[in-house]
């Protein structure tokens, strides 16, 4: 990928939820904590990490569908957090998303051209365009036709959900997506499908996307670069090749060396790095490195210091102490 | 019947009596599982390899009802027996591991009394505090660290993970001989996945039970298993060792899941999808039930194959490989 304008900036984001005692607050489930990265015009950043790693959150958060406690996201050079009114609205129209769960994600009681319709209207471009028209085109770059038009959501199977889900995302043809674990509720021969159709519209529209998903297939499959996530913080950032062929982060090594691999005579014969014990609860996460205590490298010095990214190679960002 | 063949199942149906219609769920499987291997069944939602899997010890709930078929467990036939000498078989000589144990474990029992509840069954004779010692035992064997202080919390207190290890620890209990275990890692995040798999292989070989695994993560059945049976609504289209089948599959259906899955070691071009959907399982397709998606589709496609041998141990249900 040859791009290399910035397109979205994000600086040292957090957002911390506070868990309600009987009169006081008890702790924070640190969700996202001192999260930085960017991402580049007509790529695809990928999101991986395990469940409760705060990938879901820093979904939300880019877009500001939550507010973050602290931090800063620039989208082509203007701070999102200080927008408001007709300025945020205009962000709203360059941006969608896609949910993890299409059978949630769209209103029982709306039929496919009212779901559709609805951003259109909210966003006052129904004089620009003949609707009828346009939404047929936007049902087509999905692979549906006119006639699911007046059908409801629940005449769908689930693949057919999320072209709709995706079909609403683009409505206001955005120039940012954010795709937040769009296959993970479908079968793999649809799975397929929808990969590459993704591919296909990100290609004709040029679009951004930011891809959260906890599937390294498809992140190798679809994506350029990839921040892989642990309890809350980017722990190694890079183009997607590099970061695979030569992972620096133990957790990253860990990760695609647990990751089951669709090939009998590789699933076999490769060298296993095993870890010990499951992700620890994100409300309390270890002190220092926050994979020290799973870490079959680990050091002395691991559990005191806390690193923050260095970068090791052009744009290959790693937060680990034997690189530092 | 193979002289190590531990159980076998001949076409089996059932079907499930909806108002919309009749589901045939399992629609005339025939296969085997030897002693000692890891079989594993694939396929994707809805092809019946859950419902397959509890109706070899007749667990179907209405409208669901086990039409016909066989399922001979050392020479008996299971769909057969009454259900006072199925019972003393399910738990000890059969064994079931689920995919989410969340809803498996009961929330206001310990974790170890789950697994002392599962001997006691079937050793009524064993008095408690040698069942509680028996317990802590197995929850040794499936590598929950502390085994003495975990036995006596409760379920809401583990981690996923553990919580599996559990139902693991109550699946092998009685030492069956064969575990069937449906999806058990599908609630799990990867590197807890990786662990959990590992178990089963190693619990396999100590005690040589067989295992059943059931899953539609391509993955899984190319890291552990022996043996692989490919589902598509309500049949088997597919059975061959796992190297044979990577490497030569040969029903379309295989192939094609076989491509649509991105591998995270090689970087693809592009994934080739299967083009359509699962059908409805109420108004299947004529025929084979591939053949609306299929990219070979014949005329003879629209008469029902058979499950024929095309190699030795390689069996496959599809017009192309017929002799």
């Amino acid at each position: 990928m040859s791009a290399t304008k910035v397109v979205l900036k994000v600086k040292n984001l957090r957002k911390w939820f506070p868990v309600k005692g009987v009169f006081f607050t008890k702790g924070f489930v640190k969700a996202v904590d001192g999260v930085s990265f960017e991402a580049y015009e007509e790529t695809t950043l990928a999101i991986v990490g395990e469940s409760g790693c705060g990938k879901t959150t820093l979904a939300r958060l880019i877009l500001r569908l939550i507010e973050p406690d602290e931090g800063s996201i620039i989208y082509n050079g203007v701070d999102v957090m200080k927008l408001s009114g007709k300025k945020l609205m205009e962000f709203r129209r360059k941006t969608g998303i896609v949910f993890q769960d299409p059978y949630s994600s769209l209103n029982p009681r709306m039929t496919i051209y009212e779901i559709l319709k609805e951003p259109l209207e909210t966003h006052g471009m129904l004089k620009e365009i003949d609707i009828n028209e346009y939404l047929v085109k936007l049902l087509e770059k999905v692979g549906l036709q006119k006639e699911h038009l007046y059908r409801y959501p629940h005449e769908f199977s689930g693949g057919q959900r999320q072209r709709i889900a995706i079909a609403r995302a683009l409505a206001l043809s955005p120039e940012l997506v954010v795709l937040d674990e769009p296959t993970s509720s479908l079968d793999v021969s649809v799975q397929a499908q929808m990969l590459n159709m993704l591919r296909d519209i990100q290609a004709a529209d040029k679009l951004t996307y930011i891809f959260i998903t906890h599937d390294l297939g498809i992140v190798r499959y679809l994506a350029h670069y990839v921040a892989v996530m642990y309890l809350g913080k980017i722990v190694e950032y890079g183009p997607v090749e590099e970061v695979f062929e030569k992972p620096l982060h133990p957790y990253t090594k860990v990760l695609l060396s647990a990751v089951p691999i669709p090939d009998p005579s590789i699933a076999r014969s490769r060298a296993r790095i095993k870890v010990i014990g499951e992700p620890p609860s994100p409300l309390n996460p270890p002190l220092g490195c926050r994979f020290h205590p799973r870490c079959p490298y680990a050091l002395s010095d691991c559990s005191r210091r806390e690193m923050s990214l260095v970068e090791v190679e052009k744009r290959h960002l790693v937060s680990c102490i034997l690189y530092s | 019947m193979y002289l190590n063949t531990l159980l076998e199942v001949r076409d089996l149906r059932v079907y499930f009596y909806t108002y919309a219609g009749v589901v045939r769920a399992v629609d005339g499987v025939s296969f085997s599982v030897r002693k000692g291997e890891i079989l594993c069944i694939v396929g994707e939602t809805g092809c019946g390899k859950s419902v397959m899997s509890r109706a070899l010890t007749r667990m179907v709930k209405p409208p669901g009802r086990i039409v016909s078929g066989e399922v001979l467990f050392d020479g008996i036939d299971l769909l057969k027996l009454p259900e006072k000498e199925l019972k003393k078989i399910r738990g000890r000589e059969i064994s079931y591991v689920y995919q989410d144990p969340g809803s498996v474990l009961d929330p206001l029992y310990t974790a170890g009394f789950h697994v002392a509840e599962t001997v006691l069954t079937h050793n009524s004779s064993m008095k408690f505090n040698e069942v509680w010692g028996k317990a802590i035992r197995i929850f040794r064997e499936v590598l929950i660290p502390d085994p003495e202080a975990k036995a006596k919390s409760y379920p809401h207190e583990l981690s996923g993970g553990m919580k599996q290890r559990v139902v693991i620890a109550t699946a092998i209990a009685n030492t069956p001989k064969l575990i069937i275990a449906d999806e058990p890692t599908t609630a799990l995040d990867v590197t807890v996945q990786a662990q959990v798999m590992e178990l089963i292989r190693s619990l396999k070989n100590k005690y040589n039970s067989s295992v059943m695994l059931i899953t539609h993560n391509l993955g899984v059945v190319a890291e552990v298993c022996d043996r692989v049976i490919v589902m598509y609504a309500g049949k088997i289209v597919e059975v061959a060792l796992v190297e044979e089948l990577f490497t030569n599959p040969l029903h379309p259906y295989t192939q094609g899941l076989l491509e649509a899955v991105p591998n995270p070691l090689r970087k693809v071009e592009r994934l080739r999808s299967i083009h359509g959907s699962v059908p409805n399982m109420i108004d299947l397709p004529e025929g084979c039930r591939f053949n609306p998606r299929c990219p070979h589709k014949l005329q003879l496609c629209n008469k029902e194959p058979e499950l024929v041998e095309y190699s030795k141990d390689h069996l496959v249900s599809c017009w192309l490989y017929k002799r």
